[in-house]
């Protein structure tokens, strides 16, 4: 009925309410990641089970906010940013979710014991975890900062990103030094090469939450 | 009942139409943004819209209208005022049912454009090609892309400044009690110029440009220093900046029905004015005094139209357009509003809904909108192709009808 009124189907829903929401449940997924590969490390594999369909099902959840804002945006919409730049965001933002699912997809195909690198992983795990978190309060700035231009909300949001960008070199960090851990065990290869894959899986969620990052600073740059 | 009585009848229902026609869709294009954006609620649009609507027909154009819009077609060369009588009916019915089709499927039809479309249809059946005026139709033609042009750039322009001067600075409350005061004189100057400049109220008092000019500066320097007051009170009570917006859009709410009144009512009244004099005095003049009483039914027409049809389709929106906050909204309608009555002033007779569709662009452009839906400029223009051609062929159809009839 309301497309009568031409002018008014000229105003579009805010693709920014969408993918805020799409944020905040790439930040729900990651939390309950964590919670899975904690379980996993205390062979608690029931609860594990449990937590993985959660991932899972969070990431349909977030696929489908991500298809909405798609078919919102088709040829002819303009926007604030650049369309292929606010995609990109989008897509690296998805990205975290495929690999927290790749995640446990991966460690439900075997039960290892990791007790000997238990805190690293939780360490690892909890930096990861971080980066989404400081990415979501970029993103949750990102509607705030389009409403108003502000100079100090863009160098609140750029701080922020900087913050993504340490805690994914620590999470680099503690991701090398596990890997060299588990190279340097008496695993056997089979194993070794169950782990390394594993970590190296939950070190990709914590790069796309930075590519993320850099993608909102090319938006908002002026 | 004699042929002059139902002429008479004939005309002053069709007039209503349209008039009910302008209400259901230009002022529900127009005031669609102020009600989107929560400066108004529905109830209040229609109030707003019935009451400015009616005082800018009164004050600015309506009382002297155009029969023939913009002499379009030269009815001195048809010597049956019969028939030029059938063909203001006939013009009247086409563009109003030509409207009522455009707008239950969302194409961004003038009214303006309609009537001189079922002109053209009804010159050229009539008296064929020389005896409608191109030269005229051609200017008429440019003003309807020059007008949505002009007031996107004007939001455009105009939404940058906001966007710089106030919205993106740090204390933005500070920084609109010194800069809010300038846009409540820009808007009154431009209301009061379009009163006392090529106004029947200009005329009676007899005033000029230079004294036009002078009187709607000091009414600005008043309004400006009366806003300042009032804008720095209420952001000592806590008014936030969208707020205030919020007062100045309401403003410019007023100011748009107020400029709707002053053009497009006379699309409605004028060719029934028109049909009356020529009852009255048996000879047509291309302008003539439009009775209070015709005003008064264009008036309540508009309302009507309005309160039945503009009121529901507005009312469905209102929810769904979350980012258009009171600043953009301001920067549509004070942006829509001036072009059009700049336009009016200079004799050209532009559409309302496409000077809003104009704004809406560029303060998108101006990267002010989160998304919008730059394929409307694309129906625009196939409804300046379109309007001309549907509103002269149903026109044509129609004058046979009645000729039939008759």
């Amino acid at each position: 009925m309301f497309r009568r009124v031409p002018i008014l189907s000229a105003f579009r829903e805010s693709p920014f309410d969408d993918f805020v929401e799409h944020a905040s449940k790439v930040n729900e997924c990651i939390h309950i990641w964590k919670q899975a590969v904690s379980a996993y490390l205390e062979k608690k594999y029931d609860i594990f089970n449990e937590l993985s369909e959660k991932v899972q099902l969070l990431e349909h959840e977030a696929d489908l906010i991500k298809g909405k804002i798609s078919a919102h945006l088709p040829k002819g919409i303009y926007m604030p940013v650049f369309k292929s730049d606010f995609m990109m965001c989008l897509k690296e933002q998805d990205s975290i979710l495929d690999y927290a699912e790749d995640t446990v997809i991966w460690l439900s195909f075997k039960k290892v014991d990791m007790t000997f690198i238990k805190d690293e992983v939780l360490q690892h795990t909890q930096k990861v975890t971080e980066t989404v978190e400081t990415l979501e309060k970029v993103a949750l700035r990102l509607k705030e900062f389009f409403r108003t231009h502000k100079n100090a909300t863009r160098e609140e949001m750029k701080e922020l990103i900087k913050e993504v960008h340490r805690q994914e070199w620590e999470s680099d960090r503690i991701e090398k030094a596990l890997t060299k851990k588990v190279f340097n065990s008496n695993e056997d290869g089979l194993i070794v090469y169950f782990l390394v894959r594993a970590i190296s899986l939950s070190a990709s969620i914590a790069n796309h939450a930075e590519n993320a990052g850099d993608r909102i600073r090319a938006m908002i740059a002026k | 009942m004699d042929y002059q009585n139902i002429y008479f009848i004939s005309a002053v229902i069709l007039g209503f139409y349209m008039a009910w026609n302008i209400g259901a869709n230009d002022m529900a294009n127009s005031m669609g943004s102020c009600v989107g954006a929560k400066a108004v609620t529905l109830k209040q649009a229609v109030f707003i819209g019935a009451i400015l609507c009616f005082f800018g027909a009164t004050f600015v154009g309506g009382q002297v209208a155009d029969t023939i819009k913009k002499g379009i077609v030269d009815t001195s060369a048809i010597n049956n005022l019969d028939v030029i009588i059938k063909g203001l009916l006939a013009t009247l019915l086409a563009a109003s049912i030509w409207i009522t089709f455009a707008t239950w499927f969302a194409w961004p039809v003038s009214t303006t454009h309609s009537i001189v479309g079922a002109l053209v249809g009804f010159g050229l059946f009539v008296g064929g090609p020389e005896i409608v005026n191109w030269h005229k139709l051609i200017g008429v033609v440019i003003s309807w892309i020059s007008s949505p042009v002009f007031a996107g750039l004007m939001a455009f322009a105009f939404y940058k400044i906001i966007e710089r001067f106030i919205l993106s600075v740090d204390d933005s409350e500070r920084a609109i009690v010194r800069i809010g005061p300038i846009f409540i004189g820009l808007t009154f100057f431009m209301v009061v110029m379009s009163l006392l400049l090529k106004s029947p109220l200009g005329k009676h008092w007899e005033i000029g440009l230079a004294e036009g000019l002078l009187y709607a500066l000091i009414a600005a320097i008043i309004s400006g220093i009366i806003g300042f007051l009032f804008v720095r009170k209420a952001v000592s009570w806590g008014y936030k900046v969208e707020n205030i917006f919020r007062i100045l859009q309401i403003m410019t709410s007023c100011y748009i029905a107020f400029s709707i009144g002053a053009n497009d009512v006379a699309n409605a009244v004028g060719p029934v004015a028109g049909i009356l004099s020529i009852i009255k005095s048996q000879s047509l003049q291309y302008k003539v005094q439009v009775p209070v009483g015709l005003l008064a039914m264009g008036g309540i027409g508009i309302i009507i139209g309005m309160a039945t049809w503009g009121y529901k389709v507005i009312g469905t929106v209102g929810s769904k357009i979350t980012e258009l906050t009171n600043s953009r909204g301001f920067s549509i309608d004070f942006s829509a509003a001036t072009s059009v009555l700049l336009a009016s002033k200079m004799g050209m007779p532009v559409s309302t809904t496409h000077a809003v569709i104009g704004a809406v662009c560029g303060v998108g452009l101006a990267r002010g909108l989160d998304a919008v839906d730059f394929r409307i400029v694309k129906k625009i223009i196939i409804s300046w192709v379109a309007t001309i051609p549907a509103a002269a062929i149903t026109c044509i159809l129609l004058f046979k009808l009645f000729m039939l009839l008759f």
